[in-house]
């Protein structure tokens, strides 16, 4: 039986070992496996649009990792800086998935959140709103 | 010969015919012969590759780095001082259908726009591209788009030859002077002295190197070097050469621009002053090229990373995208096409 700061410890630094350490609340009894799990997300688009050919985008939440191209046609670059995750995918684009994304715990999914903020047609014209895009980010079917 | 002024003609005419004095050798001699069998090779240029072309008559050349010749394009008609864009391929300006042709490094020649009685482009640091017309000078985006036209004639100027110095100011020149081109003024920068030679060309340090033809006894024929202020460094640099009519510096098959100064004479030949001589490498003539902007710091402008394109750079990805006035998604994605990263069709 592992102790509480112990267990804590393990539960951060192997956040995507899933429910695999039982821990006790007094490091004596024991309980069902608490904590976070890790988990992968999508960033899904809605588009208007049949002709899109380049899109930047922003994903906003906490310890996003293991970001990963979803479409193997596309071209994806990203900066990330802080919780700001900021995108272009360059493409075909349609709808669907435009990437995932690793974070520390699924349940989360509300602390996360995905803006649009340039959009080009595939003659590189950019679109002059973006207001009826639409990005979702939800836990990826695996 | 049809395009340039009577005047002209007959100074260059003139020029050839005079019999220069011995002189003292200076830092850039001697000179050995690189190229010859030319008729009058005066305009020339490399290319990212590290060869030369040269317009002799109809036809255009390729020059290998031996030295060696083969005929490039006899297809540009009237061609003249000819450059290559941000894209590599050859502008080549045609006073006498008023046409810009471009030619692709497969020689497939094809037109481009129309400029008025052109004779010499530069491609600057943004990519845009400028024709000297003799009395005017014209500004086009990378694209072919006009952006602006200056009379320089009504200023004092006339432009024959054009050439950037590595602080970016577009200089011209004619036989009789040397002027600055600054917001659209003409600034004088040697007519007192007249050049009587083409473009200068600049080292890496803003050294200004020009050809000097004779045409009076006792003025010899010579290549003259100036500081970045047109003040004289070396009357006397190269001593060892025929009539000059065109300057230039090497580059290597990298693209890089190197220390070797080649002078184009009218009696046919290309000779390269001594290397020893030269101080620097040469200030590159197309000042910007689409294959050395990287595609990694273009995806971060993009995304927002700041200062991860210059401001030229991202004029230019505006000019071939969307022309919109900023870098954007469609800029970026229109380089990715040019590049052939992604599949634009």
């Amino acid at each position: 039986m592992l102790s509480k700061q112990l267990c804590t410890l393990i539960a951060i630094g192997a956040a995507s070992a899933v429910g695999v350490v039982a821990c006790s609340s007094d490091g004596n009894g024991d309980l069902p496996p608490t904590g976070p799990t890790a988990g992968t997300f999508a960033v899904t688009l809605t588009t208007p649009n049949p002709d899109d050919g380049a899109i930047v985008f922003r994903v906003n939440g906490p310890g996003i990792t293991q970001v990963t191209n979803a479409v193997a046609s596309h071209y994806m670059h990203f900066d990330q800086a802080g919780t700001a995750l900021t995108v272009v995918v360059v493409g075909d684009l349609a709808d669907g998935m435009l990437l995932t994304f690793r974070v520390p715990d699924v349940s989360s999914v509300s602390s996360y959140s995905a803006t649009v903020l340039e959009v080009a047609d595939r003659t590189n014209r950019l679109r002059e709103t973006v207001g009826s895009y639409g990005l979702s980010v939800a836990p990826a079917s695996s | 010969m049809s395009g340039r002024t009577p005047l002209l003609v007959l100074l260059a005419l003139t020029a050839a015919s005079v019999d220069a004095p011995a002189q003292e050798p200076g830092p850039g001699d001697p000179t050995t012969v690189f190229a010859s069998g030319f008729t009058a090779p005066c305009r020339m240029e490399f290319d990212s590759e590290g060869d030369l072309f040269v317009k002799d008559g109809a036809v255009i050349y390729r020059v290998a780095p031996d030295g060696s010749s083969t005929v490039f394009t006899d297809e540009v008609p009237d061609g003249r001082g000819f450059t290559f864009d941000a894209f590599g391929d050859m502008i080549v300006p045609s006073p006498g259908n008023s046409t810009i042709h471009k030619v692709s490094p497969a020689a497939e020649v094809t037109d481009f726009i129309s400029v008025f009685n052109a004779r010499r482009v530069r491609t600057g640091p943004d990519g845009s591209l400028w024709f000297a017309a003799i009395d005017s000078i014209h500004h086009y985006d990378a694209m072919g788009r006009h952006l602006e036209s200056v009379d320089v004639m009504s200023q004092g100027g006339a432009a024959f030859g054009l050439r950037f110095s590595p602080s970016g100011e577009l200089f011209f020149s004619s036989w009789g002077g040397y002027w600055k081109l600054v917001d659209g003024v003409v600034v004088p920068v040697l007519t007192e002295v007249l050049p009587r030679g083409g473009a200068p060309t600049f080292d890496e340090l803003g050294n200004i190197y020009t050809g000097h033809e004779s045409v009076t006894e006792g003025d010899p024929h010579r290549v003259i070097l100036y500081d970045s202020d047109m003040s004289v460094l070396d009357d006397a640099f190269v001593t060892d050469v025929e009539p000059p009519c065109g300057i230039q510096f090497g580059r290597e098959t990298d693209g890089s621009t190197n220390a070797r100064l080649f002078i184009a004479q009218r009696d046919g030949t290309i000779v390269e002053a001594n290397p020893a001589g030269i101080a620097a490498p040469g200030f590159p003539v197309v000042g910007l090229a689409l294959n050395e902007i990287d595609e990694e710091d273009c995806a971060d402008a993009v995304v927002g990373v700041p200062a991860s394109v210059s401001e030229d750079e991202s004029t230019f990805l505006d000019a071939i995208g969307n022309n919109n006035g900023s870098y954007d998604a469609g800029d970026f994605r229109a380089y990715l096409v040019r590049t052939g990263v992604v599949d634009g069709s």
